[in-house]
């Protein structure tokens, strides 16, 4: 910004400002034409949008779009990219995510308990316990 | 002058001392009882794996600084191994918790067990904080002046300052580690020490059967 008032221009009009990809919109085309194919236009994936600055597409497509290209490796089975969902009840207020987890805490927990461990076919010696008792 | 007649030095009392609570083959034993035979016993040594993945991902991450982690993909995904191992760490080590807290697991002279692991998850909840604290985005710094307003309602803001990045990063890659992997250490060698703790009997005992019948 001190440069540019001292070479007498406007900030705003001469320096470009650049920021984080929040979308599939705000991706380079270049990245953009590397899309998973299941957002072509067979599927009725991205269309070139009205204003011409980039491209339209479903939330999945964008969240396609976007995994396959930052993380070409792995990409999320959900979008984790969009704004997080919460119940709220009254005082009750929790994130879709925390319950998840939590329930499927509960969930391991319970098979664990139910669950048959494998074992050897050969009985092993039950070790005595160290110290045992209230 | 005979071997009897010496006085044993400081390191030659620690390990006598050491070995008479611990010899070596309780500390790695050749079998274990039976009980052990079950899921809910799998727990502990799931949270003590996902702990060494995030002890070898944050060496990574340490190693080639900020500017790796968020600028390849590679850094990326060894930021996200990072993450999802303490999610996974918290995940086992809350099954493990809710296993050994309904099978009364402090029995048997086995109280600083069930300490040493409490708190060995108190400071992991903080070790998590401080992570959550250095990742560099809105996120953290939410969070950070957050938990800055708790901290100082409660008198500790002028020793823990969350919105200090740099002490965060310190206590998140030193010092908080250190004390998880301490408490850790400890309450592996008194589970060795004590032994596994048996599940609850399905009766009670003929003793307590006879007086509940009055």
């Amino acid at each position: 910004v001190r440069r540019a008032i001292e070479a007498g221009v406007e900030p705003a009009e001469e320096i470009p400002v650049r920021t984080a990809p929040a979308t599939a919109h705000d991706l380079p085309p270049e990245l953009i034409s590397r899309r998973d194919g299941l957002c072509g236009e067979a599927a009725g994936g991205y269309r070139a949008s009205s204003d011409g600055r980039g491209r339209e597409g479903s939330d999945r497509c964008e969240m396609l779009a976007f995994t396959s290209t930052a993380f070409p490796i792995v990409g999320s089975l959900f979008s984790l990219n969009g704004r997080p969902r919460y119940i709220h009840e009254g005082w009750f207020l929790i994130s879709v995510a925390n319950l998840t987890v939590i329930l499927l805490m509960i969930g391991v927990f319970v098979l664990a308990l139910v669950l048959p461990f494998p074992h050897d076919e050969a009985p092993t010696p039950e070790a005595p316990s160290p110290e045992v008792g209230p | 002058v005979t071997a009897h007649d010496v006085r044993p030095t400081w390191t030659g009392r620690v390990r006598q001392r050491s070995v008479a609570a611990l010899p070596p083959e309780r500390l790695l034993p050749d079998t274990q009882p039976v009980y052990v035979a079950s899921w809910i016993y799998v727990f502990g040594v799931l949270t003590l794996a996902a702990f060494v993945v995030i002890l070898a991902s944050g060496a990574v991450l340490a190693f080639a600084g900020p500017a790796w982690w968020h600028g390849s993909s590679f850094g990326r995904y060894v930021n996200s191994m990072h993450l999802w191992s303490t999610e996974l760490f918290f995940f086992f080590m809350v099954v493990h918790l809710w296993g050994k807290f309904f099978m009364a697991a402090w029995r048997g002279r086995r109280a600083l067990t069930w300490v040493t692991g409490a708190v060995a998850f108190l400071v992991s909840i903080a070790t998590a904080f401080t992570g959550y604290l250095t990742q560099q985005n809105l996120d953290s710094q939410w969070i950070g002046t957050q938990a800055k307003d708790g901290l100082n309602a409660s008198g500790v803001g002028s020793f823990f300052n969350p919105l200090n990045y740099g002490q965060m990063l310190m206590w998140h890659v030193v010092l908080l580690p250190l004390l998880v992997a301490l408490l850790v250490g400890g309450h592996i060698l008194l589970v060795r020490r004590r032994g596994v703790c048996p599940p609850l009997p399905a009766k009670p005992p003929a003793a307590t059967r006879r007086a509940s019948t009055r």
